[in-house]
């Protein structure tokens, strides 16, 4: 009889549960309903705003619509996707025409409104758009946002202060060594807006006073430098340095920009204990090497690594080319077949594929 | 109760009914547990990612990626699928198609399309695999190529794939489905923001009637018309936006999918490549990742992008359906066999995915019949009355719906994956519950399959990839990486 009570008890629970869910579910799908035929309004009007702020700020019309309230915010972000897309473009009337449409428009008051927003999508937004107009009122939330905020907001904000700010390089680029979390490829095109004199400093700066976790990650980023500093930065560190990755991370770094003069600096690497060593030399090597290098390339055509041995396979055919000459086989033992594989594979990897 | 029952018969009933309400309210609890993580995680991130878009800068910095796409018969979808992975926008990336020992005009179609020419590639065979026959380059697009090999299932294509595949990172893909062109920087991203992070599971949508049928179409994102794949998207929605959005935000990832998921190599190469003898390879290759990494005392990271950058067409009959559903419950009942030294093993994955895995879903159809079962029973012999089983059923039928509901919110608040209207996918979350019914059946299905150890018969247009003739499990055995180098052909 206790467990006919208690099921009781147990049937009653279940009818309240189920009541309880279902309205909760009738509210839900009236919600759900409610949101779609919401967003759907917003999305027509949304087009539609689209569609005429983007001629307007290409300047295909020369009309400024007045802007309502709940559409700043749509403008707010075109505005910022094409500065963007202009930041890569060379058209400076371009980029000024576009600030001074989103001036007139009052999106920078719009903005500057929204960094007392404790929503992190709103800081970005107005750090990226204060950033690109220029606007001093984001210096102070840009310095602070930088090393603070989660990843996409620190970023930008790092951005903001290099677009606010020149002498905030030195800072910025010391982000870039710590926030390791920034995606790289937005990284490379936030430092390519610094002005190049000032980064070719600062990295210069930064690498010299970094740990060797630091160092290696900013020497991704010597690319952005001008090509003589980051020949002498790369060039320094590959004299000097003793921890192998550090080494590893410099001659990577100088292959974009090695010339011929190089190639004595590298040899002695490409008899390095370090397989990763090696392979970074051989990048160059591909560039640089002379007939002098063709039975060191062979031997490591035959290396213990399976990537020292494609790398070096490369190298030797790139020699061919350069030298128009065609013996690289005869570097590479008749032992080893697999090398000799290695070496044809590059040539038809690297040379042009004939098109039938 | 409608009859009075005597000790010990009263205890017992009252036992079984207690447990299998609690069984239902543990299932759920599951659903609704991820279901509000991804409540509170997903319209935060769409909102940063549309203020501040991932978009391809073609920087040198980006990570390369190998995209590997195992091919068995797959001459009708094949050109319109590589097409669709060319277009991908990405600075770095390489295509390795493999032709699965084909006996249709898979390679050929390649061929004609892509203008393959044979390449004399050198590998290192870092998982062993059936034989190359050979290995091709297009003439028109130097980043792609096709592997030619013998037959041996989606895991040793996936594997002659990996071996092939130059690059730190391979995407796995599938033949028949279809790409968003910013699929590899979306699916990147974990990688770079947290380099702790071994692999990237991408969402998928279906796209029985979004998928263009010319190779070079756009996908028009709208529902499909039939209600056998309408339920598949609304099911779709409940996995990738309600499930798993909730579970990577705690790591507890269990299924990186093999349609559309992002590896990093040496974690695929050291955990011994993807296996042969099971019937899939996903939810294994994911549970032994995490199983490796546990075992190593290595941190990592398993993540999930919620973007719906794969388009997939799903069975549109009931036969390739309860066929593809039946497979898949065998594919997780090895893996609960092979990996159940993780249940209770230690962490999110051993503490709450595990078990979910284990009790909501591998034995979720045995309870379920169990249930079913005590109901006939109890009604038959008046233990409990007709109004009590409905109720019950009610309670089933109104949090099955809300699930479905959860999810729709999600992907409204989110991506709006379908842009058709929302009626059919509202109905279809109403009718949800019979089409679970279906499921349950080809799970059930499943699960006896795999205790008697039936054979499988793989069938081409059931699931995507079971292509060995007739699959009758062994002993499950470990492949060990045996490093060697080849040339094709050699």
């Amino acid at each position: 009889m206790v467990y006919a009570h208690a099921f009781d008890g147990f049937i009653w629970a279940v009818e309240v549960a189920t009541l309880t869910l279902g309205g909760v579910v009738l509210l839900l799908a009236i919600f759900v309903v409610a949101l779609r035929l919401r967003f759907d309004a917003v999305a027509r009007r949304r087009t539609k705003l689209i569609e005429q702020w983007t001629a307007i700020f290409r300047g295909e019309r020369d009309d400024l619509p007045a802007l309502r309230g709940e559409d700043r915010y749509t403008v707010l972000l075109l505005y910022d996707r094409i500065r963007g897309d202009l930041d890569s473009s060379r058209s400076l009337i371009a980029r000024e025409h576009a600030d001074e449409i989103a001036r007139r428009a009052k999106i920078d008051g719009f903005a500057a409104g929204l960094l007392t927003s404790r929503d992190d999508a709103d800081l970005i937004a107005a750090l990226s758009v204060l950033g690109k107009l220029g606007d001093l009122r984001a210096v102070g939330p840009a310095a602070r946002y930088g090393n603070a905020g989660g990843t996409e907001l620190s970023r930008t904000a790092a951005e903001a202060s290099l677009r606010l700010s020149p002498d905030s390089v030195g800072r910025v680029i010391a982000l870039v060594r710590d926030r390791e979390d920034w995606v790289s490829s937005r990284v490379e095109s936030m430092l390519r807006l610094a002005s190049q004199p000032v980064l070719d400093d600062a990295m210069s700066e930064a690498i010299a006073s970094s740990p060797a976790r630091g160092r290696i990650r900013l020497l991704d980023f010597l690319r952005c430098c001008s090509a003589p500093a980051a020949r002498s930065i790369a060039r320094g560190l590959v004299s000097d340095e003793t921890d192998p990755e550090v080494v590893a991370a410099a001659i990577r770094a100088l292959s974009g920009v090695a010339e011929p003069s190089d190639d004595a600096r590298i040899r002695p690497f490409l008899l390095s204990p370090d397989p990763f060593v090696r392979l970074a030399a051989l990048r160059i090597m591909r560039r640089v090497a002379s007939p002098q290098d063709a039975p060191v390339l062979g031997s490591l055509a035959m290396d213990n690594d399976s990537w020292v041995r494609r790398r070096a396979a490369e190298a030797l055919v790139a020699l061919d080319e350069r030298m128009r000459s065609s013996g690289t086989e005869e570097t590479v033992s008749e032992a080893d077949p697999f090398a000799r594989d290695a070496i044809v594979e590059a040539r038809a990897t690297m040379l042009p594929v004939p098109i039938s | 109760m409608s009859r009075t029952l005597h000790y010990p018969w009263d205890l017992i009933v009252f036992v079984i009914e207690v447990a299998l309400f609690s069984y239902f309210i543990f299932v759920n609890a599951f659903y609704l547990f991820t279901a509000f993580v991804a409540l509170f995680r997903l319209p935060d991130f769409v909102k940063i990612h549309r203020v501040d878009p991932l978009r391809s800068t073609g920087s040198a910095l980006d990570k390369p990626i190998s995209i590997v796409i195992p091919a068995f018969n797959e001459e009708v979808h094949i050109e319109r699928t590589v097409n669709s992975l060319l277009a991908i926008e990405y600075a770095a990336s390489e295509i390795v198609v493999v032709n699965d020992g084909s006996t249709d005009g898979t390679l050929a179609v390649l061929t004609e399309a892509f203008a393959l020419e044979p390449f004399p590639a050198v590998y290192r065979v870092a998982v062993p695999t059936k034989e190359i026959h050979a290995i091709y380059r297009s003439a028109t697009h130097p980043n792609l190529m096709v592997v030619d090999k013998v037959n041996g299932g989606k895991g040793d294509a996936l594997n002659a794939g990996v071996n092939v595949a130059r690059f730190p990172l391979i995407f796995s893909g599938d033949a028949d489905s279809f790409y968003h062109p910013s699929t590899l920087i979306w699916m990147s991203e974990p990688f770079e923001k947290n380099p702790l992070t071994i692999a990237v599971g991408g969402a998928i949508a279906v796209g029985n009637d979004a998928i263009p049928e010319t190779p070079d179409g756009k996908i028009e994102p709208q529902l499909p018309k039939g209600w056998l794949p309408r339920f598949q998207a609304l099911e779709y929605l409940r996995a990738f936006l309600g499930s798993r959005m909730g579970w990577a935000p705690i790591n507890g990832l269990g299924t990186i999918s093999g349609a559309c998921g992002l590896w990093r190599r040496d974690i695929i190469v050291e955990a011994g490549g993807y296996r042969t003898d099971t019937i899939w390879e996903d939810l294994e290759m994911t549970l032994r990742a995490h199983n490796m990494m546990r075992k190593q005392k290595r941190p990592y990271n398993i993540a999930f992008a919620p973007y719906p950058v794969c388009w997939t067409s799903v069975p549109s009959t009931f036969g390739e359906l309860y066929r593809q559903r039946k497979s898949w419950h065998r594919h997780l009942a090895e893996c609960m066999v092979i990996h159940r030294n993780l249940l209770f093993g230690g962490g999110v994955i051993g503490w709450l995915t595990m078990p979910y895995l284990m009790f909501a879903e591998f034995l979720a159809p045995a309870a379920v019949l169990f249930g079913l079962l005590f109901a006939v029973v109890a009604l038959y012999f008046h233990f409990i009355n007709i109004y009590a089983n409905l109720l019950l059923l009610g309670l089933v039928v109104v949090l099955s719906i809300l699930i479905s509901l959860l999810s729709i919110l999600l992907d409204q608040l989110s991506y709006r994956t379908y842009r058709s209207s929302l009626w059919p996918l509202l109905s279809a979350s109403v009718l949800d519950f019979f089409f679970r019914q279906f499921i349950f059946v080809a799970n059930l299905s499943g699960l006896f399959a795999w205790l008697f150890r039936r054979p499988f018969h793989g069938r081409k247009g059931s699931p995507p990839g079971i292509n060995v003739a007739a699959y009758r499990p062994e002993p499950y055995r470990r492949a060990l990486p045996a490093a060697s180098i080849k040339t094709a052909g050699r």
